[in-house]
């Protein structure tokens, strides 16, 4: 790439060229949001794992499966087997299939389990989804445009990076600490002991820093007042998107309301 | 958000990475509690309610995004800014004792609300090393809202009595020269009039 297409490329508003992951960080907040709240209204679990399917269809069109599967399968195993045995072994039933040292398993308690464990999944699936489709500069931008505080951006985009920071800090000062004859392994009173002497520098450290950074960025004029300007642009959101979005979450509307009636009568 | 300190804001980010951090380590250390909650009572304790209850939300939407469930139990976290500012205000984390002995008061009120939440919402599930205690009791009897009770009480009393330990050594190692230009410094350097 030469130095003219480089540039070039900051005068179009950003695309990836993939349908899921183009779609106004708003709108695709909303869609998810209301797709994974949707399962636990349906209360239906084939809806629910109807809605599991999806979100594969959509990591697929999305071209994210690989890093969707790497945090979707702790969830699956959690909730999707765990929470089911558990559910399926306590909850109170009549008709009883199987019974021994008062785990109870029933027809009642598997049905509970597998709508629990259906809203669950599907919930957790569409959060997944969202922020592995996602890019949170992407986000805290269209926040921005809709009247959020640059401050705000800061704070959220900030606690990221900090985040990989003192992640990084843990490490180098547990290992000083390894170095001057703390153990980090053998029974719990040794491994908590650990944790104070690596928490405390950790914190300590963290905190006096913000004065240092305080300064660096009023350095950058990041309490300058006026306009600002932005590197990146986003695509306009198009009017079909905005219709597919309101129709969605009306369908969740009716939804809500059937259920909210029918529970009632 | 504007009136606020900016030392204040710049405390935000911190206070939700020593969070996150913090969790992750006790993970690591393969301790059986959460210790995820430090930053937000350092950051309240120094600053006041508001961003101490912006890490809280912060810190619970950062961990939904790898376990959505924990978004059921945010109101628990929000709560432990308003804990902290008072405890502050109350000269608690002046003796490691009080400190101590207040962890344990905030350990009961934690389970009052969220074992509801746990019991009924997830069926005693809450996916942690607590969840084994319960379902140990389950299994020889005991109800589901009694048996997630009770083990809950005892990994929150072990979880809060340690971060408050480390959060009392955490405030007093701080140098005064930092803490006035924080907005409750008045709770922690003497001399200075509110």
């Amino acid at each position: 790439m030469d130095n003219r297409t480089f540039a070039n490329q900051f005068l179009e508003p950003k695309r990836t060229g993939n349908a899921v992951k183009d779609l106004n960080p708003l709108s695709k907040l909303n869609i998810f949001i209301v797709l994974g709240l949707s399962a636990f209204f349906a209360g239906d679990y084939r809806y629910g794992f109807g809605m599991v399917i999806l979100l594969f269809i959509v990591a697929l069109a999305a071209r994210c499966m690989k890093s969707y599967l790497k945090v979707y399968w702790k969830v699956l195993l959690l909730f999707g087997v765990f929470l089911f045995v558990i559910k399926a072994a306590f909850s109170p039933g009549e008709q009883i299939i199987w019974q021994k040292w008062g785990i109870h398993i029933s027809v009642e308690s598997i049905q509970a389990a597998l709508v629990l464990t259906s809203g669950v999944l599907a919930f957790c699936g569409a959060v997944i989804m969202f922020v592995q489709t996602t890019e949170w500069c992407d986000l805290t931008y269209a926040l921005e445009k809709n009247g959020l505080s640059h401050t705000a951006s800061f704070v959220i985009l900030s606690s990221f990076q900090t985040i990989s920071d003192l992640g990084v800090n843990a490490h180098v000062i547990m290992d000083s600490q390894k170095a001057r004859g703390i153990e980090t392994e053998g029974n719990l009173i040794q491994r908590v002991k650990a944790y104070i002497p690596v928490m405390g520098p950790l914190v300590l450290n963290a905190i006096s820093s913000v004065e240092e950074k305080s300064i660096a960025m009023d350095a950058r004029a990041f309490s300058a007042k006026g306009a600002h300007t932005y590197l990146m642009e986003l695509p306009e959101v198009k009017a079909g998107e905005k219709a597919a979005v309101i129709i969605i979450d009306i369908l969740f509307v009716l939804l809500v309301i059937w259920r909210i009636v029918t529970w009632l009568i | 958000m504007k009136k606020w300190n900016k030392l204040t804001i710049f405390l935000i980010p911190i206070g939700i990475a020593v969070n996150v951090v913090g969790g992750q380590l006790a993970l690591m250390l393969k301790l059986p509690v959460f210790l995820d909650s430090i930053g937000t009572f350092v950051v309240a304790a120094l600053t006041g309610i508001g961003p101490g209850l912006i890490i809280a939300i912060g810190t619970q939407l950062i961990n939904a995004i790898t376990t959505p469930t924990v978004l059921a139990y945010i109101e628990i976290g929000m709560l432990f800014s308003v804990w902290s500012f008072l405890f502050a205000k109350g000269g608690i984390y002046k003796s490691l004792w009080k400190s101590a002995l207040c962890g344990v008061g905030v350990a009961v009120v934690d389970c009052c609300l969220s074992v509801p939440t746990t019991a009924f919402f997830l069926g005693g599930f809450a996916g942690t090393g607590a969840t084994t205690i319960a379902a140990g009791l389950m299994a020889a009897g005991w109800g589901v809202f009694p048996a997630t009770f009770v083990s809950e009480l005892v990994s929150e009393t072990a979880d809060k009595v340690v971060c408050m330990i480390i959060i009392f050594f955490v405030l007093k190692a701080i140098p005064d020269r930092l803490k006035v230009k924080l907005p409750n410094a008045r709770f922690f350097v003497k001399d200075i009039e509110g």
